[in-house]
C-alpha cells in the first residue's frame, strides 16, 4: 500500500500549503481546511487524470479544493473558530489581523480572486480557468475586490 | 504586484508535521480498505484523538512557520479504526447491511418497522467528494455515448410519467425546468439510502445569468442532508439558451416517509418555486429502474440526460 502514502506525501510537500491556504481562505478554520486538504489528495489519488506539467497538476488540485470548500460552506456547518485571527490577535499582529478581517469580510467571489492572484500568483486568465469563469469576470471581480479593500483598509491597503 | 500583507499572513498557515502524519495515516486507511466504517470516520478519528488528548475537538492552532519545529502537539492517531474495535464495528456494519438487503428482498409492505439506518456519523455525508469527482471528471474527455438503451427507455417513461403527473413544473420566465427522474438508491459512499433528483434546466431569459436554482428535500419536517450535486451547480454562469443537466442527492432520513422536493429560483424576488413534488417511497424505488445498466455510482446518472445536455 505504501504507494498511495508516498504519492500523498510528495503532493503534500509540493502543494500542501497552497491547498491548505486556499481551503482556509474559504472556510476560515483549520480543521475544516485540513479536511479539505485530505479529501483533495484522496480525490487526486482516485482520479486517473493526466497532467501536462506541475502547474496543470496544481491548478487541478486547487480547483478540486475550491469546489470542496464551496460545498462545505454551502451545505455543511462550518466551524466558527478562526485560528488564524486568534493567533494574529494573540501575537498582536494588528496590521495583519486588520487585513485578514478585511479580506474575510469580502464576498466569496472577491476573496477567492484576491487569494489566487496575490497568494498563488495566478494571472486572471489562469484564475478564470480554475474558477470556471470568464476572464473578464475575474478582472472585474479583482477590480471590485481591490476597491472594497481600499475602502476598508485605507492607508493599510497594499494590494496593487 | 507587491508582496502584500495578505501574503504575509497566509504564511502563517502551513501543513504541520502532525497534520501531515494524520493525513497520510488517513489516506493509508482509505486506500488500504481498512476504512470499514466509511469516510467520516477519518474525521471522527481525529476528533476522538483530540478528546483522548484532552482537547475539545476544535483546538487546533495555527502553527507559525518559525514555530513548526517547536510545536510538537502531535496527536498520535488513535486506534479507533484499528484493532478489536474495527472488528466489532465491521461486524455491526455487516449485520446492519444484511438487514437492509434482506428487507429489500422480502419486502416490507406494512412499513411498520423502521429499516436500520446508518447513523450520519458512520459515513461521509459531505457532498464535496462527489463534486470533486465531477471536477476530476471534467478534466477528462466527456463520455458522449448515448444513454444505455433500456435505461434510456425507463428514463423516458419516468419523465413522461412526471409530465403527466401532478408535478408543479413552473416556468418563471427565465427558465424551463424539466424533471428527468427522482429516485431512491444507495449513495456510493457508505451505501446509505439516498434520493436523487435529476432535472434539465434551460436558460430562456435572453441573457447569460448566474444559475440561481436551489433544491431542498424533506421527509416530514426534516430537511434532508445534501450529499451530491453535479458540477453544473458550481458554475457561475449559464449562457442564454444553454441547457444544464442537474443532479441533486440527499440522504434519506428513513425509507418509509414520503419525500418532498422543492426547487426554487433564489434570484427571483419571492424565491419563486420552479418545481415541487412529493413522492412516496414506493414511487422513488420504482423510479430506480431508470438507472443505467451496471449502475454503481451517482456519476452514471448523467446517462439519464438527453444528448447534448451539459452535465459535466
Amino acid at each position: 500500500m505504501g504507494k498511495s502514502r508516498d504519492r500523498a506525501a510528495t503532493l503534500l510537500e509540493k502543494y500542501g500549503n497552497a491547498i491548505l491556504r486556499t481551503a482556509y481562505s474559504y472556510l476560515h478554520n483549520m480543521e475544516d481546511a485540513e479536511d479539505i486538504l485530505q479529501d483533495t489528495l484522496i480525490q487526486y489519488l482516485k482520479s486517473d487524470s493526466e497532467y501536462n506539467d506541475e502547474e496543470h497538476e496544481k491548478a487541478w488540485l486547487l480547483r478540486v479544493a475550491i469546489n470542496l470548500s464551496k460545498n462545505k460552506v454551502k451545505y455543511n456547518k462550518v466551524r466558527e473558530t478562526d485560528e488564524l485571527m486568534e493567533e494574529l490577535v494573540s501575537e498582536e499582529k494588528e496590521e495583519l489581523s486588520f487585513v485578514w478581517e478585511a479580506v474575510r469580510s469580502l464576498p466569496e467571489k472577491y476573496a477567492e480572486v484576491i487569494h489566487l492572484y496575490y497568494q498563488e500568483g495566478y494571472q486572471t486568465a489562469d484564475i478564470a480557468g480554475i474558477l470556471n469563469k470568464k476572464e473578464s469576470t475575474v478582472r472585474s471581480d479583482l477590480k471590485r475586490a481591490r476597491e472594497k479593500l481600499k475602502e476598508i483598509l485605507k492607508e493599510g491597503y497594499d494590494f496593487e | 504586484m507587491t508582496l502584500s500583507k495578505y501574503n504575509e499572513l497566509m504564511q502563517n498557515i502551513v501543513v504541520t508535521e502532525d497534520m501531515k502524519s494524520r493525513i497520510l495515516r488517513n489516506i493509508e486507511l482509505e486506500f488500504d480498505g481498512r476504512d470499514v466504517l466509511g469516510g467520516d470516520d477519518r474525521k471522527r478519528s481525529r476528533e476522538d484523538e483530540d478528546e483522548s488528548n484532552g482537547g475539545s475537538g476544535n483546538n487546533q492552532k495555527i502553527t507559525f512557520m518559525d514555530e513548526v519545529g517547536e510545536k510538537k502537539n502531535i496527536r498520535s492517531f488513535g486506534h479507533a479504526l484499528r484493532g478489536k474495535w474495527s472488528i466489532y464495528a465491521a461486524a455491526a456494519l455487516v449485520f446492519i447491511l444484511s438487514g437492509i438487503v434482506i428487507k429489500s428482498i422480502i419486502g416490507d409492505p406494512s412499513h411498520s418497522s423502521s429499516i436500520p439506518m446508518m447513523s450520519e456519523d458512520s459515513y461521509d455525508p459531505t457532498p464535496a467528494p462527489a463534486a470533486a469527482e465531477e471536477a476530476a471528471a471534467s478534466e477528462e474527455p466527456i463520455n458522449e455515448s448515448e444513454p444505455i438503451g433500456a435505461a434510456k427507455d425507463a428514463a423516458d417513461d419516468v419523465a413522461k410519467d412526471t409530465a403527466e403527473g401532478a408535478a408543479v413544473a413552473e416556468n418563471t420566465g427565465r427558465f424551463e425546468y424539466e424533471e428527468k427522474a427522482t429516485l431512491a438508491t444507495e449513495y456510493s459512499i457508505g451505501n446509505a439510502p439516498a434520493v436523487f433528483h435529476l432535472a434539465q434546466v434551460k436558460n430562456v431569459s435572453g441573457d447569460d445569468i448566474e444559475p440561481p436554482y436551489y433544491a431542498e428535500f424533506y421527509q416530514g419536517d426534516a430537511k434532508l442532508k445534501s450529499i451530491y450535486l453535479s458540477e453544473n451547480m458550481m458554475r457561475m454562469s449559464m449562457g442564454d439558451g444553454e441547457t444544464f443537466g442537474l443532479v441533486w442527492g440527499c440522504l434519506l432520513e428513513n425509507e418509509t416517509e414520503d419525500v418532498r422536493v422543492v426547487v426554487t429560483d433564489q434570484k427571483s424576488p419571492d424565491k419563486k418555486v420552479l418545481f415541487e413534488k412529493t413522492y412516496t417511497m414506493d414511487e422513488l424505488k420504482a423510479s430506480a429502474s431508470a438507472l443505467p445498466a451496471g449502475y454503481s455510482s451517482e456519476k452514471q446518472l448523467s446517462d439519464l440526460f438527453d444528448a447534448g445536455v451539459i452535465t459535466e
